[in-house]
């Protein structure tokens, strides 16, 4: 009962919020003085979406490429990864703390690295994004898989189960909520990966274009750029969030 | 005179049960436990928290490896005889998988240990949601599930593999008294209706004294048998008795007494 009265303002409040703050920037900036080279009004950007819709999607596309071969690529090796881990306990003592010490080293210093050893194509880029992907979901993946309770543990043993029909039909199911919820925090760090990869090298991209227009003082264009940049994670995100859904029936 | 020529479903001599402890030496948690159950008995254990009745449950399951001391299930390693699908398990909390609907829940026994001991005439997952009185419940998950019809499915899941050994470890224990007593009645039918070995613990001696043919009662530090109450006389043919029945009413009055020594 409660949530039906107040479920229209749940959606109506942060719609208004937001409108708010877009009138006042529209308004509010230029009459402070703030000349729109430095930031333009939501119409300004409005209206190079318009004009240059042609550039922004040829450089559009190329992100959502790297970023989503880059979500993939990580978080299916950190997936694969927390199961051999927990699978077999002596290869996670071995490797588990060299990979806590390779998480150490910042992705801007890693990502030149990358770029030298997979130059200058898509690949370095998606590289890059399944790095950033990746630690979140192994350490989530992991504690998932363990976060099984002593009494499945004694069920699966009276059964009879084999420690792969323990992993596959018990750990994996148990951690599949943990997942989901390292997949949403992926979907916004996997564009950033991409992004970061195509500043360092690269002259396609949302990054690219960043760089460029941040040089050329054209900042209507670089704002597009990075309102595509938050559509596009916002877009990962409800992707995951409704495959989570699919996924997760049994939880609502 | 009829139960000498039963078989002996589990046998403890001398048995030593522990935990392994971090030095390697380990905690001797039952000591020296002597126990004969012959198939087809309904033996309640009763005892203070801490005592060892989940212990004792988890070395017959095979869960637990003695410390020293024999115990056979069916004459022979309780390893084998788990191994044969001969136990089931039953945990205070019905330990369903979330994931899985209540009939998959069922047919778990099924999904691992390569399908062990699956016959073609064993009895079907619906087939024992209905006895169990689960009719329409099938596609639940167990979330939409009563802690008293979650308990139910459970004690399905354990009946698919037609054990001949079922260990129950406070199964009704969270439950309320009216559904537990109706429980309690239905678990009885069951038991006739099998004729498998049931080890029940419990902390209500109410359910102790109703359900068991024998009640096992144990004391702590370390953990022993106390004493083994014959209640057969107590209880008409079937096996059931009236909880009013002044009999009964005296028997549960000396647990009592017995368990406050403990
Ligand atoms: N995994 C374990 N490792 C070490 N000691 C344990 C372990 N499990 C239980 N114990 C110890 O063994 C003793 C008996 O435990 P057990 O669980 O069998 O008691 P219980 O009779 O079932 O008690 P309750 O009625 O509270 O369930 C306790 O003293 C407990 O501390
Ligand atoms: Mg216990």
């Amino acid at each position: 009962m409660r949530e039906q009265v107040h479920k229209p303002w749940n959606l109506i409040l942060p719609v208004a919020g937001a409108l708010s703050i877009i009138i006042a920037w529209q308004f509010l900036l230029p009459w402070a003085g703030v000349p729109s080279f430095i930031v333009p009004t939501p119409v300004e950007i409005g209206r190079i979406f318009a004009k240059e819709s042609a550039l922004l999607w040829t450089n559009f596309w190329p992100t959502v490429y790297e970023a989503v071969m880059g979500f993939l690529l990580g978080n299916a090796v950190a997936v694969l990864l927390a199961n051999i881990f927990v699978y077999n306990r002596y290869i996670q003592a071995a490797y588990f703390p060299v990979i806590l010490f390779l998480n150490t080293i910042p992705i801007l210093a890693l990502a030149p690295v990358i770029i030298l050893i997979f130059g200058l194509g898509v690949m370095p880029k998606i590289i890059i994004a399944a790095v950033i992907c990746f630690f979140p979901t192994l350490v989530n993946m992991i504690r998932g898989l363990e976060s099984v309770s002593s009494n499945e543990i004694e069920l699966f043993r009276v059964l009879s189960a084999s420690k792969l029909e323990t992993l596959w039909k018990l750990r994996l199911p148990r951690a599949l909520p943990f997942l989901f919820s390292s997949l949403r925090i992926s979907s916004a760090t996997a564009v950033i990966g991409a992004v970061v990869g195509e500043w360092i090298g690269s002259d396609k991209g949302l990054g690219a274009m960043i760089i460029q227009a941040t040089f050329n003082y054209q900042s209507g264009r670089l704002y597009a750029a990075i309102t595509l940049c938050s559509c596009l994670a916002i877009l990962l995100f409800l992707l995951v969030v409704a495959v989570e859904r699919l996924v997760l029936r049994y939880e609502r | 005179m009829r139960e000498d020529h039963r078989n002996i479903a589990i046998e403890a001599k001398a048995l030593n049960v522990g935990y392994r402890t971090p030095s390697g030496t380990p905690a001797v948690v039952l000591k020296n436990f002597d126990l004969t159950v012959p198939e087809g008995e309904f033996l309640t254990i009763i005892g203070p928290s801490g005592c060892g009745k989940s212990t004792f449950l988890r070395a017959v399951a095979d869960l637990l490896e003695p410390v020293s001391g024999s115990l056979s299930v069916f004459g022979g390693d309780a390893s084998e005889a788990r191994r044969r699908r001969d136990v089931a398990f039953v945990f205070q909390d019905s330990t369903l998988l979330p994931w899985r609907t209540v009939t998959e829940n069922v047919s778990l026994p099924h999904d691992v240990g390569g399908g062990l001991s699956r016959r073609d005439d064993g009895p079907s997952a619906e087939g024992l949601l209905d006895l169990m009185g689960l009719k329409g419940m099938e596609h639940r998950y167990p979330s939409q599930l009563s802690g008293g019809q979650r308990q139910r499915v459970a004690i399905a899941r354990a009946l698919i593999t037609e054990p001949r050994i079922l260990l129950m470890d406070e199964p009704f224990g969270a439950l309320d008294e009216i559904t537990r007593d109706r429980l309690n009645d239905e678990l009885l039918k069951l038991w006739r209706r099998t004729g498998s070995t049931i080890l029940f613990v419990t902390h209500s001696i109410m359910e102790a004294t109703y359900l068991g043919q024998r009640v096992m009662v144990l004391a702590a530090n370390p953990g022993r048998i106390h004493e083994v109450h014959d209640l057969r006389p107590l209880k008409s043919a079937d096996g059931t008795c009236s909880r009013e029945d002044p009999l009964v009413v005296a028997a549960m009055a000396e647990l009592r007494r017995e368990l406050a020594l403990c």
